[in-house]
């Protein structure tokens, strides 16, 4: 039985590598993606992460290329590379240089609105084709777990006492997304000049500081705690969705709109085309993401990276973004970020 | 007792055919990733991802973890030959090894890199059967305040090694202090001296620096000797093995650097390229013969690769027990853990022993294989020097703006690397160090924000930096790393006056 | 100026140029501080605080290096100039080799994306192994260039996974 499983093991593996080497001369073949509507698509695709090897787009491209896969609704080689810099802004750059292509599917989130809001690109969301929203992740605030903060309301109160009383971490810059986050809950909860709070931004190590001691509130993504709050290291004080997300102890974390802050954020990740995609590419993608969320394997997927559904159709997810953007404008007013 | 027991399960799982067959794989495949500039671990276990994703997460674990030593291993090979470090962590390699191979020494440098390796990965991998929990529990203790006193030990002792001129030595880390405050910095979000280039924002990688400075460094200053027909081939090769004389030499530096290694690896963010510089400097202030260091010393080698490797295994802790990683590799693996259906965290131990001490059970046999696989590797390795200069160089430079290519797929490097590698020849030409350059390149961003966050969360007040005793004792021996070589040469010109 | 002060040995002359420089550089970067923009969110100077620590260093690592030259070059012995001279001769050689591998390397990063991998890097390491080996080994030069090309491609984009730009049209 072992052994079988071993040669079945062997055999995917022979398999894998196979297609893969016909893939890159099929790549030679037509690489320059002279494709048609009839035949889309043929050749290579072009999937592309725009941040880091083990990042969260990287996680989601890459995810999203094995459960094409896997459901054979894609069966053409889906190649995966990483285009990073800038949050995201040196990839947006180089998809301007593929106008009207139909190869390269990108992912991004939140940070594409807000690299060109805080001035990093004159690039943003107008800039590239939307094909569909995928999946959402919120924001989720914790601390240590013999923290005397026992709820959000608790936060707001000490931070409307003393502005500087509570020390707030995250992982992305300032005016960036853990900042914001935490910015429109407290905006909500009425908390007076938001740009006095204190926010520390750490290379990727905040979860470190928050167990230790060092920052008092970890502002960071709901699937990124799951564990530490699991095995009681850390307690979640809230989430920013309108509505309780997951399953066990991520289930047990109130909204922030349970607790009376009448706001949520969504850090959606969706799929997008380069500028002027072709109308006949951006209608089989529009159908295959559609296929694909409804299938098992992409239930599995999700449920195993705590990532929450939020599909939205192209014309949907573009007024979506439109609504998002005047939202974040908004608040990197009020703080002074952009003037 | 119960985590031997636990490790005896896991080496039943470790010694599987298949489970050996992968990690030697994943090993030997690390190794030649390595080797080439600017691909290092992280590179080589994103580049298998793919071909991890249909073996199961046992397998694939192991195989990642093989490409991980494998890459450490292979990255202090192009050192020790070329002068070409593939990643920061193998920047101390250069320090002693290319040298020793100048001075036609190649055979031991490439044995007691292999050697000191083998032995740091084995001692690591013991204390991480041991200590994994409490040292994951240490590290945390480590905030801004700390890591900052960190950063400046590290930076005064490498910057106050300099044997000749110490203004020099200085005059190196602020110009490297400079490179590091390019980009956006975090704690503002306000743009700094990137010129308006889209490429400058998240800063220039020190990569980049380090295959300039040292890669193209060393072709610029060639031109000459390479025409006067001074720069030698090596002909005739030994075997890859060292002296009993040299093995004295090393023995005590490779068990002193593996807990040190281990311990700076465990640190989140700290990593490889601290763990070997720090154990470099160390064994110089402790030998009777510091002066020999950077000429070809034997232990200034053996000491940082026991560090790094012991340092990739102690990466291993923060995300096998906390899910934070560690390192840019560590963080690779664990995204690849999550597609695999993992959840990294304080309680995959618990849920997960099979994999975690197959893993750990893999990382002792990971480590025997590589270094027989390794000695012979080698042997075929060395003959890269008896390519006469005039042909291998221009490769280097190939290889070099390859390597740069693959870090951030931007042409823009490019010019960041003809740029330092002029620079790096001046300073060579003034007589500038540098190694102060490259370390101040790498911790100079960590160490200015983890000071601002740290001026942060104390409300302003600066008793946040002696508030705890690791405090105090990081501060102390910064103290002792300036102070010690100062004291040492007045009482020496003392002694030559009387 | 004493006529021995102008004399100096090619290590002197070096630090004393390599002082100027960062004289000049500190003065630079303190001025490029100042033009930096305030912080909105923490302390208005916080991001200018380390940049000036730094510029000030320079400029005062600087100074300290020209005085400790000038010092030197004033208790210079005569002898040690004697045999620096017959070396400007290669130093020229060599600068001029340098500068044509960098003007080689500016080459090859503007042809890299529009010519595709093999092509520019067949075209740049020709140049620079012609450079290093003049016009006699053409066919050890070719040979050598078109092979790592080629290879190096064919490592990086087939088995590494690591893509480098293709050739137009040809799609290689």
């Amino acid at each position: 039985m072992r052994r079988m499983r071993r040669m079945s093991r062997i055999m995917m593996i022979i398999a894998a590598a196979a297609i893969m080497l016909t893939a890159s001369t099929a790549v030679f073949a037509n690489g320059q993606g002279e494709a048609s509507a009839e035949n889309y698509p043929s050749g290579n695709l072009d999937f592309v992460a725009p941040g880091g090897a083990g990042g969260g787009w990287d996680l989601t491209i890459r995810t999203t290329a094995k459960a094409l896969k896997d459901t054979k609704l894609v069966n053409v080689p889906m190649p995966v590379r990483n285009n990073p810099g800038a949050g995201g802004s040196v990839h947006l750059a180089s998809l301007q240089e593929m106008k009207g292509e139909d190869r390269t599917i990108t992912v991004y989130s939140s940070p594409l609105l807000l690299t060109k809001l805080n001035g990093t690109t004159d690039l943003g969301h107008n800039d590239v084709t939307p094909l569909a929203c995928l999946i959402a992740d919120y924001a989720s605030f914790v601390v240590a777990a013999n923290s005397p903060y026992n709820s959000m309301a608790d936060i707001m109160n000490a931070l409307k006492n003393d502005i500087k009383s509570v020390k707030i971490g995250g992982n992305s810059s300032a005016g960036s997304m853990d900042h914001l986050q935490f910015l429109l809950m407290a905006k909500a909860a009425g908390v007076q000049n938001l740009n006095q709070i204190d926010y520390v931004s750490f290379d990727d190590s905040a979860v470190a500081q928050v167990l230790g001691g060092h920052i008092d509130l970890f502002s960071t993504g709901l699937s990124e705690i799951a564990s530490l709050v699991e095995s009681g290291d850390l307690k979640a004080l809230g989430q920013t969705a309108g509505h309780r997300v997951g399953t066990g102890v991520i289930a047990e974390i109130q909204t922030c709109k349970e607790q009376g802050i009448d706001a949520t954020f969504i850090n959606w990740r969706g799929i997008f085309g380069p500028p002027e995609m072709p109308e006949y590419a951006v209608t089989y993608w529009r159908n295959t993401l559609k296929e694909l969320v409804q299938t098992d394997e992409w239930a599995q997927a999700k449920t195993t990276n705590g990532w929450d559904d939020a599909y939205m159709d192209a014309p949907e997810f573009a007024e979506f973004l439109d609504q998002a953007n005047a939202d974040y404008e908004s608040i990197l007013k009020e703080i002074g970020m952009i003037k | 007792m119960d985590s031997i027991l636990q490790l005896m399960h896991g080496f039943t799982v470790a010694l599987q055919p298949m489970n050996i067959m992968w990690v030697t794989i994943g090993g030997v495949l690390g190794t030649i990733i390595g080797m080439l500039p600017g691909l290092g671990p992280a590179t080589g276990v994103a580049v298998l991802l793919p071909l991890t994703f249909s073996m199961g997460p046992v397998a694939a674990l192991i195989t990642m973890g093989g490409v991980y030593y494998g890459a450490m291993y292979g990255g202090s090979r192009a050192s020790i030959l070329l002068n070409t470090p593939g990643d920061g962590a193998a920047v101390a390699a250069t320090f002693d090894g290319y040298p020793m191979t100048k001075q036609g020494r190649a055979e031991a440098a490439l044995a007691i890199s292999a050697i000191a390796s083998f032995i740091g990965g084995v001692i690591a991998t013991v204390f991480m059967v041991l200590v994994s929990v409490p040292v994951a529990r240490f590290a945390i203790k480590f905030g801004a305040a700390e890591y900052f006193q960190l950063y400046v030990f590290a930076l005064a002792a490498t910057a106050s090694m300099n044997k000749g001129n110490r203004v020099k030595g200085f005059i190196a880390m602020i110009i490297g202090l400079m490179i590091a405050t390019i980009g956006i910095d975090a704690q503002s979000g306000v743009k700094r001296f990137t010129f308006g280039i889209l490429e400058l924002q998240s800063g220039i990688d020190f990569l980049i620096v380090i295959i300039a400075i040292f890669a193209l460094g060393e072709v610029f200053k060639s031109f000459k000797n390479i025409r006067e027909g001074k720069a030698n081939i090596q002909k005739d090769f030994g075997k890859i093995w060292i002296s009993r004389k040299e093995w004295k030499r090393s023995v005590l530096p490779i068990l002193r650097s593996a807990p040190l290694g281990f311990f700076i690896g465990a640190l989140p963010g700290a990593g490889g390229t601290m763990a070997s510089l720090m154990s470099y400097n160390n064994e110089r202030q402790l030998s009777k013969h510091p002066e020999e260091f950077g000429e070809g010393a034997i232990e200034g080698l053996a000491a940082p690769e026991s560090a790094n490797n012991a340092a990739s295994v102690g990466a291993m802790i923060p995300m096998l027990t906390l899910g934070i990683p560690g390192s840019g590799t560590t963080a690779v693996m664990m995204g690849a853990l999550m597609i695999l259906g993992l959840k990294p965290g304080p309680l995959l131990f618990q849920q997960q022993p099979t994999i975690i001490w197959g893993l750990i059970a893999s990382m002792f046999l990971g480590n025997i294989i590589l270094a027989i696989v390794n000695i012979p590797l080698a042997g075929g390795l060395v003959r890269v020097l008896s390519v006469p200069p005039k042909i291998l160089y221009p490769i280097v430079l190939g290889l070099s703006f390859v390597g740069a290519y693959a870090i951030s797929y931007s042409v823009m490097d490019f010019y960041i690397l003809l740029i330092f590698g002029v620079l790096g020849y001046l300073m060579g030409k003034a007589k500038i160090p540098t190694s102060p350059l490259i370390l101040a390149v790498i911790v100079g961003n960590n160490m200015e924000q983890s000071f601002r966050r740290a001026f942060t969360i104390s409300d302003g007040t600066l008793g946040i930096f002696f508030s705890s005793p690791i405090c105090i004792v990081l501060f102390a021996l910064t103290i002792i790393s300036v102070g010690y070589p100062l004291v040492k040469s007045a009482i020496l010109a003392a002694k030559n006056q009387s | 100026m004493k006529q021995p002060s102008l004399q100096m040995t090619d290590a002197q002359r070096s630090s004393t140029i390599a002082a100027v420089f960062c004289i000049t550089l500190g003065v630079i970067y303190c001025i490029m501080t100042s033009l930096l923009p305030q912080a909105a969110v923490g302390m208005p100077n916080a991001p200018k605080v380390f940049p000036y620590a730094l510029g000030f260093s320079l400029t005062g690592l600087g100074i300290g290096l020209l005085i400790q030259q000038i010092l030197s070059i004033r208790q210079n012995s005569p002898k040690t100039e004697v045999k620096e001279k017959s070396e400007t001769v290669t130093v020229d050689y060599h600068t001029k080799q340098i500068l044509l591998t960098v003007a080689n390397g500016v080459l090859y990063a503007l042809l890299f994306k529009k010519l595709g991998y093999v092509l520019s890097t067949t075209l740049f390491l020709g140049l620079e192994l012609f450079l290093f080996n003049g016009k006699g080994k053409w066919k050890v030069v070719l040979a050598v260039s078109v092979i790592f090309s080629l290879f190096i491609y064919i490592l990086f984009n087939k088995l590494l996974g690591v893509y480098l730009p293709m050739m137009p049209v040809v799609g290689f």
